[in-house]
């Protein structure tokens, strides 16, 4: 029998699988196999580092055996991606990094145990940027990933793999990591949604940190509904991870229905800046323009210190990049290059053979910006500029708001190769998304609108701390009024 | 390192620091980049930040502790099996050669 | 140093803690494991392991920081110290760089025959490194990462110690207050207790400091003079000769007993510290302080005084006594049965010492549990036993671990102090010699001696001395 989930009018939600599976008209062994069989023939758009397909297979079994038995689970038999940046006791945790190539991790990252714990089958490691540093995927040191929507374009970065997966349906959803934006942007870019919970909310144990101050983990999927869903199976505090915090857990799924009758939205001036593409903030207007008619109040507010962001980012991050990646000297683990004659040149060469460029480079920064002398003129005065920045969030959501709109990026995808020679013109892609990272709150990334190229357009969700359900809660209802997340890239 | 340049001895220095060997052709087109990195983030300097507390830990929990128990940690040989070079339970590596260790 | 210099040193001890479990993870932090068996993804430093802080670090670097009478600190927070080495899995060592949990203490030690103040700068938590073992033949180091995260105190005096001998004896100080606080064992022989020395000389009267030097690696108590006398040696040498002394860091040899430079090709250290973001800050409130000083043990120099003040002993014997908490905890258990100070400190600085240290034993490992010792001690007091047997009691429960009531019955060694009993022996005395008896009660005084010695032959020694006394006059004056 060959399956075909993906008509015109049908696509693979979680919601829509859970029913074929628990109605027994398919089975998770398919329906893995089904998925499994989408990445192999569409290896070309460069989606997954590894398959995990044997212990995919067992997990499937297992599921099939319990739906039998009538046990259900929130994720029960369902087949999931997860970026290659979560340690699994199973393949390989490579960090698209030569240095971990053949790492094989003795433990599972919390969250892979709470997705395995509610049934979810996991069946392959996606692509990303080097240890999630970059926002194009073309910093994988294995292979760049191609944006479905047009394979000469980049995905976004760094969760490029897990966020061109769900687009081309190869996963119907999928984890992945945002220390700057690097769920939010992807997901924007390969016109899918895409959460990234309050800093805290999710455990990040087992996450190969980039920058531990910024690092969260969420889901990128086909909706606002399925992205609750997952939210709230990863959530929670975790003894393991002492960031992680002891929240309520809401139902962030079956509480996604609700009515944004006065809700107010609020919408930062500064965030619509001279050099954004003009179909970018034609899109964000609609948006205004739909919840608007759906009942929410849209006021303009101020964030003030939104232009510091980028700036105290590309110290923090390269400052807690330069030390966690410290541990990847070839000792203990991983890559440990050949034939060198004393300790220093050990370490030397296996971190220059070991490391990419933009992982190298970042490395260089942090050292700089922490090294004796320089620390109060660049990382104390960054943390400080980062406080100024959460303030900024939070007296909005104290006096004027209940959650922001804003885009997610300023552009629609770039082509590949096209920024690579240019940092700096990297880096301020982020420059909606990094703010949040910053002040530790909750933002979404979905589907508005296409540019005149056919190319997915991205808008941001953003609520105060701990208050996710705000977000589901509107993008719900954005969602259930227009059709943008429904589209399909060509050819899928 | 001066304001916002950096050279090609300074790129080799940072190099040293952090342990990454950087070849000579690297070192030119690396101090342009991070110069210009450097560049950006002097944009901080417009802000003047000198009563406001640096923000290090986002959500202001405090004092996440465990109590002093030992649990035996259940996949060592997991954790073994990936060091390049072994002897024994050992880690292996090249002669450190520092005098303030015991021969 | 005798003359026109003076000497300036400085302390940085490491305590090791003697935690159940490591500082940031679960696994054992005890010493002398098979190499890397103490181990776990946060110890081998793995992507995606995480620090969770062992509290009881927190409540030893308190009770110390008390003892030491330091201001604890309210808002902490860990550091990053970051410098490449294979015994420093993650390239970096978790420690606390300029929020120190305790600051401005001092402590009282003993200099010749009096005391003297050394302040203390700073105590804080870090974690340790693990071990390189090289092996020559091979050209190859191997790594052991078993201590790697076990808990440290570092322990920074001011630089108010002024001779190698006030060095010893501020460490042996700081020792007795780890051991007695249970925070440590102390032992240096297992790197328990780790030192690095900063030494200057200046000239008389002169209050700049010299240019100092570090002395790093002594790990023994017996070289902290040893290390300390020769660096003064030498850098006197140096400024007769009129040279510079040279500020750096040099390493104390064991084997030669001198000290050397510590050239390394390596770049000056640049540890590019920062606030650990995977650990919250530790907030130290009032409250909690209060709490951990209430469950803290006496300290030596408070008992030190009670035992002269309350109990009457000597300054001397008290401070023998209290020189280790193991002794005095000793020492307590005894009064508690025997409620006598004097004896019980005779007892066990004597006898007791005497024979555990001919068996090479600690106080701990004693057969003579002081619950015994003390119940001996009462039954000399109640004449149950004289002193002088009572030492061959004593020997005998220390060989076979007996309870000295059981001892004395088995030998019969009970002294009879029954009157009827010793009466009975009294008439048998008089009626067995009769002459001597006659002679006796005419007034020859003298028999009396004779008359004890009879009675102790007929009991075997057990006659209550005093009441044989009484009961032999008492004869005598009956028959007269």
């Amino acid at each position: 029998m060959t399956l075909d989930l993906l008509t015109e009018n049908e696509d693979v939600t979680l919601s829509r699988l859970k029913k074929l599976l628990s109605s027994k008209e398919i089975s998770s062994v398919e329906l893995t196999k089904y998925f499994l069989e989408r990445a192999k023939s569409k290896d070309d758009l460069g989606c997954f580092l590894s398959l995990t397909e044997e212990e995919a297979l067992k997990q499937a079994n297992k599921a099939d055996e319990k739906i039998a038995k009538g046990e259900d689970a929130p994720l029960l038999g369902v087949p999931l991606a997860i970026k290659d940046v979560l340690t699994t006791d199973f393949g390989t945790t490579t960090c698209a990094s030569k240095i971990l190539e053949n790492y094989h991790s003795p433990f599972n990252a919390t969250v892979i145990n709470k997705m395995l714990d509610a049934g979810a089958v996991l069946y392959g490691k996606t692509n990303l940027d080097e240890f999630a540093m970059g926002s194009s995927n073309e910093n994988s040191s294995f292979k760049p990933v191609k944006n479905p929507w047009d394979t000469e374009r980049v995905p976004g970065g760094s969760s490029g793999g897990s966020a061109a997966a769900v687009a081309a349906r190869i996963a119907p959803a999928s984890l992945g990591t945002d220390t700057g934006g690097s769920i939010r942007q992807p997901a924007a870019f390969c016109g899918i949604t895409g959460i990234k919970p309050t800093y805290g909310r999710v455990s990040r144990y087992g996450l190969v940190a980039y920058a531990s101050s910024l690092d969260q983990i969420g889901p990128l999927g086909l909706s606002a509904e399925d992205c609750a869903l997952i939210t709230r199976v990863i959530s929670g505090k975790d003894p393991l991870d002492s960031t992680s915090m002891e929240m309520e857990v809401p139902a962030f799924d079956t509480e996604i229905s609700k009515d944004i009758k006065g809700m107010k939205v609020g919408v930062p001036k500064e965030y619509f800046i001279d050099g954004m593409q003009s179909e970018v903030s034609e899109a964000l207007a609609e948006a205004k323009k739909v919840l608007s008619d759906l009942g929410a109040e849209i006021v303009e507010i101020s964030l003030p210190h939104t232009d510091a962001a980028v700036a105290a980012y590309y110290i923090i991050a390269p400052a807690e990049c330069s030390s966690n990646l410290a541990r990847f000297d070839g000792i203990k683990y991983g890559y440990r290059a050949e034939e060198t004659h004393d300790l220093f040149d050990l370490y030397a060469e296996t971190r220059s053979e070991g490391f990419g460029e933009e992982v190298k480079r970042r490395i260089l920064i942090g050292t700089y910006v922490l090294s004796s002398g320089y620390y109060d003129a660049y990382y104390l005065k960054a943390q400080k500029v980062r406080r100024l920045i959460q303030n900024d969030f939070l007296q909005a959501f104290e006096d004027k708001c209940d959650v922001i709109l804003a885009p997610t990026a300023p552009t629609t995808p770039f082509k590949i190769g096209e920024n690579i020679n240019d940092p700096l013109a990297m880096y301020l892609n982020d420059i909606f998304t990094i703010p949040l990272n910053l002040a530790g709150m909750p933002g979404m990334s979905l589907p508005c609108g296409f540019d005149g190229k056919n190319l997915p357009i991205g808008m941001q969700l953003i609520a105060g701390p701990w208050q996710e359900q705000r977000i589901f809660n509107v993008a719900h209802a954005y969602q259930d009024a227009t059709d943008w997340h429904t589209r399909k890239p060509e050819g899928v | 390192m001066s304001e916002n340049e950096f050279t090609e001895e300074d790129i080799e220095k940072l190099g040293t620091l952090s342990r990454i060997k950087i070849k000579p052709d690297e070192r030119a087109s690396l101090a342009e980049d991070l110069s210009s990195i450097l560049g950006y983030i002097h944009k901080l300097d417009q802000y003047d930040v000198s009563e406001v507390e640096p923000l290090s830990h986002v959500h202001g929990s405090t004092n996440v502790m465990r109590a002093d128990s030992v649990k035996e940690y259940d996949n060592k040989e997991g954790i073994l099996n990936n060091t390049p070079d072994r002897s024994g339970t050992f880690i292996k590596v090249p002669l450190i050669v520092r005098p303030d260790e015991e021969a | 140093m005798q003359g026109e210099y003076e000497v300036v040193i400085g302390l940085e001890v490491h305590v090791q803690l003697s935690t159940a479990s490591k500082i940031f993870c679960a696994s054992s932090a005890a010493y002398g494991a098979d190499p890397n068996n103490n181990i776990d993804p946060l110890t081998f430093g793995l992507p995606g392991s995480l620090p969770v802080l062992n509290k009881q670090v927190v409540e030893s670097a308190i009770m110390m920081g008390l003892a030491l009478h330091c201001q604890i600190r309210r808002f902490n927070r860990f550091a990053r110290k970051h410098y490449f080495y294979p015994d420093l899995p993650k390239g970096y060592q978790i420690s606390q760089f300029d929020e120190p949990i305790c600051e401005h203490g001092n402590v009282e030690i003993e200099s010749g025959d009096s005391t003297r103040t050394i302040g203390i700068t700073r105590i804080h938590m870090e974690e340790d490194a693990g071990k390189n073992i090289h092996d020559m033949r091979t050209s190859a180091s191997l790594v052991d990462l078993n201590r790697a995260g076990v808990p440290l105190l570092e322990i920074v005096s001011e630089p108010d110690i002024r001779s190698p001998a006030e060095a010893s004896s501020y460490l042996k100080k700081i020792r007795q207050l780890a051991r007695y606080l249970g925070v440590s064992d102390g032992n240096m022989e297992e790197g328990s207790l780790r030192c690095d020395a900063n030494v200057s000389l200046r000239p008389r009267g002169e209050l700049k400091f010299g240019t100092r030097t570090e002395i790093k690696n002594i790990n023994s108590f017996k070289f902290v003079e040893r290390a300390l006398e020769y660096e003064i040696a030498r850098q006197h040498a140096t400024l007769k000769k009129g040279e510079p002394v040279i500020q750096e860091t040099r390493l104390f040899d064991s084997n030669t007993g001198t000290t050397h430079s510590m050239r390394s090709k390596e770049e000056s250290a640049d540890y590019r510290y920062f606030p650990d973001p995977d650990l919250p800050p530790l907030v130290v409130e009032e409250s909690w302080i209060q709490e951990v000083g209430v469950r803290m043990p006496r300290l030596p120099d408070d008992y030190k005084k009670e035992l002269i003040d309350k109990h009457g002993l000597s300054e001397y014997d008290a401070g023998v006594l209290t020189s280790e908490r193991s002794w005095v905890d000793y020492f307590d258990s005894t009064l508690e049965i025997c409620g006598d100070a004097k004896l019980a400190c005779n007892w066990i600085t004597s006898e007791l010492f005497g024979l555990l240290k001919k068996e090479g034993k600690e106080i701990e490992e004693s057969p003579v549990k002081p619950e015994d010792l003390g119940t001996l001690i009462s039954l000399i007091k109640k004449k149950t036993v004289s002193g002088k047997m009572a030492k061959d009691v004593f020997e005998e429960m220390f060989a076979s671990g007996n309870k000295p009531e059981a001892i004395i019955k088995d030998k019969g060694l009970e002294q009879i102090t029954d009157e009827d009993a010793i009466r009975k022996i009294v008439e048998q005395a008089f009626n067995d010699n009769e002459a001597q008896a006659t002679q006796f009660i005419e007034g020859k005084d003298k028999l009396h001696g004779f008359f004890v010695g009879q009675v102790m032959k007929l009991s075997k020694g057990a006659a209550n001395p005093e009441i044989t006394n009484k009961l032999i006059i008492a004869e005598r004056d009956k028959r007269k």
